[in-house]
Parts: C-alpha cells; sequence; structure tokens
C-alpha cells in the first residue's frame, strides 16, 4: 500500500468519526431515486454490456 | 457479463462484481452463477444496486479511496471503518469511458483476493473504458481466430503473464525474431495493436483463460 492510499485511508477514517457514522450500520443508504437509477443502469448497461 | 466471468470459475468464496457510477452508488452487481449467496446475509443486504458506498453511507471503503487516489485500490478487512465491512477483502478499479468516471469493484467475503481474481478485475475495467472493445467483443467469436497456431498460443499464454519477447524465446528455445514475427501474426489475427489488447481479446474469446495469467491462484 502506497503513501498516499494510507493517508486517504486515515483521513477516510477521521472523517467518519467527524461525522459521526456508527460502526455498527443498519442498512447502507440509498442516496438515489429508483427513476434516476434506472436511467442510469440503462445507460451504463450500454456500455457495459462486455 | 456471466459468459466472461465463467472464466475464473476455478476461485472459491463468496465474491462479487459492482458497477458504480461517479457518485459511488451500486448500479450493478454481478454474482458469479456457481455462487450461492443466500447464506451470506451481508452480501444480500448491502449490495444491491441503489446503495451508496459514500463514507457517510457505509464508512471507509475501497470505492471511497480509488475515488480519493485516482488509482486502484486494495482494501484488506481492518482497514473499513464499519464493524460489518470488517470481514470484506475489497478492490477497486476507476474507469474513464471518456465522458465520466465509474468504478469497478470486487468484493471477497471469506478470504484474501487472488491475484487472478485482481487481474481479471484490472482487464474488465480495461474493457468497460474501450468503447472500440465493446463493438468488437459483443458479436460472436471472430473466425480469425480459427487460424490461431499452438505455437501462437504458447506465445500468447506468456504474454498474458507479463513475459518480454525476450523472455519467451528463452523460454519456447526459440529465436527473438520468430517470437516477433508471430506477436505480430498474432497481432493481426486479433486486429489489435497492442499486447494487452490482444489478452484480452484471447480470454474473452477463450482461446487462453484467466487462470493462464498466473503460476497459482493460493
Amino acid at each position: 500500500m502506497n503513501e498516499f492510499i494510507f493517508r486517504s485511508i486515515i483521513e477516510s477514517w477521521a472523517n467518519c468519526e467527524q461525522y459521526g457514522i456508527s460502526k455498527e450500520i443498519k442498512e447502507p443508504q440509498k442516496l438515489i431515486t429508483d427513476d434516476e437509477l434506472r436511467k442510469q443502469t440503462e445507460k451504463k448497461r450500454v456500455f457495459g454490456d462486455f | 457479463m456471466h459468459k466472461y466471468i465463467d472464466a475464473i470459475r476455478v476461485e472459491r468464496g463468496y465474491y462479487c462484481f459492482l458497477v458504480l457510477n461517479e457518485e459511488l452508488t451500486i448500479l450493478d452487481v454481478f454474482f458469479p452463477r456457481w455462487i450461492n449467496i443466500s447464506g451470506h446475509c451481508t452480501f444480500k443486504k448491502y449490495l444491491k444496486p441503489g446503495v451508496s458506498f459514500c463514507i457517510k453511507s457505509v464508512g471507509t471503503n475501497a470505492v471511497f479511496i480509488a475515488k480519493q487516489s485516482n488509482t486502484p485500490v486494495y482494501l484488506d478487512p481492518q482497514f473499513h471503518y464499519c464493524n460489518v465491512l470488517k470481514e470484506w477483502h475489497e478492490y477497486c478499479v476507476p474507469i474513464w469511458d471518456g465522458y465520466k468516471k465509474a468504478y469497478v469493484s470486487l468484493i471477497c467475503a471469506d478470504h484474501p483476493i487472488s491475484s487472478a481474481l485482481k487481474g481479471f478485475v484490472d482487464l474488465v475495467a480495461k474493457n468497460m473504458c474501450c468503447t472500440s472493445y465493446t463493438q468488437g467483443i459483443s458479436g460472436t467469436k471472430n473466425d480469425l481466430t480459427k487460424k490461431l497456431t499452438q505455437q501462437h498460443k504458447l506465445i500468447l499464454k506468456r504474454i498474458a503473464q507479463g513475459m518480454t519477447d525476450e523472455q519467451i524465446a528463452h523460454e519456447l528455445e526459440i529465436s527473438l525474431s520468430t517470437v516477433r514475427f508471430h506477436a505480430q501474426n498474432i497481432f493481426k489475427i486479433f486486429n489489435v495493436g497492442t499486447r494487452i489488447e490482444a489478452v484480452i481479446k484471447a480470454i474473452i474469446q477463450n482461446e487462453i483463460f484467466i487462470s493462464d495469467l498466473y503460476d497459482g491462484f493460493y
């Protein structure tokens, strides 16, 4: 693991604590509407249909 | 995806592939058909389209770090912030399709991700950001590949393993110019210009397999 990635991990941990994120998450968040997700998924499948 | 993912059927354990958008939202989840995830509750609960992998949602994870660093990132379980992710090994590769960033991530629940699987994710990511490939590989198997000789395949496998022409010549006990001659013919057969393109097309067309890329898995 290079130093930059390691530093990013440390900062990310610090941010998690600062945001008060629980280590015991109950359910991951969905931050996108179903409509928007459907649009993006269709678009992604066009270029990602490998 | 599934027809190509069969190439790595030899891999064991609970693992799956994710495609995420620039905002770190899961767009697609691919579970290999031979993996029964019903016994793995965190996979079912967390890995579904629409779930966000930003840190406010699931804490520190490889996708977020890959976005920060803009490089492929392997995250060992202990580096995850949230406890439920601490059993996950995660490898994420950022991709650029010419317009937007996206991410391909592999999550393995029970043991470290092998070099073969990481190599596969690299190839998938490379494949996804090359639209010319998307067109080229979506059709039926190229008849030209029937022209591949046994010698071509021996050389292709070694190219896939990252060997130089000199190393291939030494290992196969043939001259350097012969290796270069065959390599050029391979490029012509696959209609490609680089070694990585030849390897990707060869894997996709089942001329060589992921297991050929590495000497051993574990």
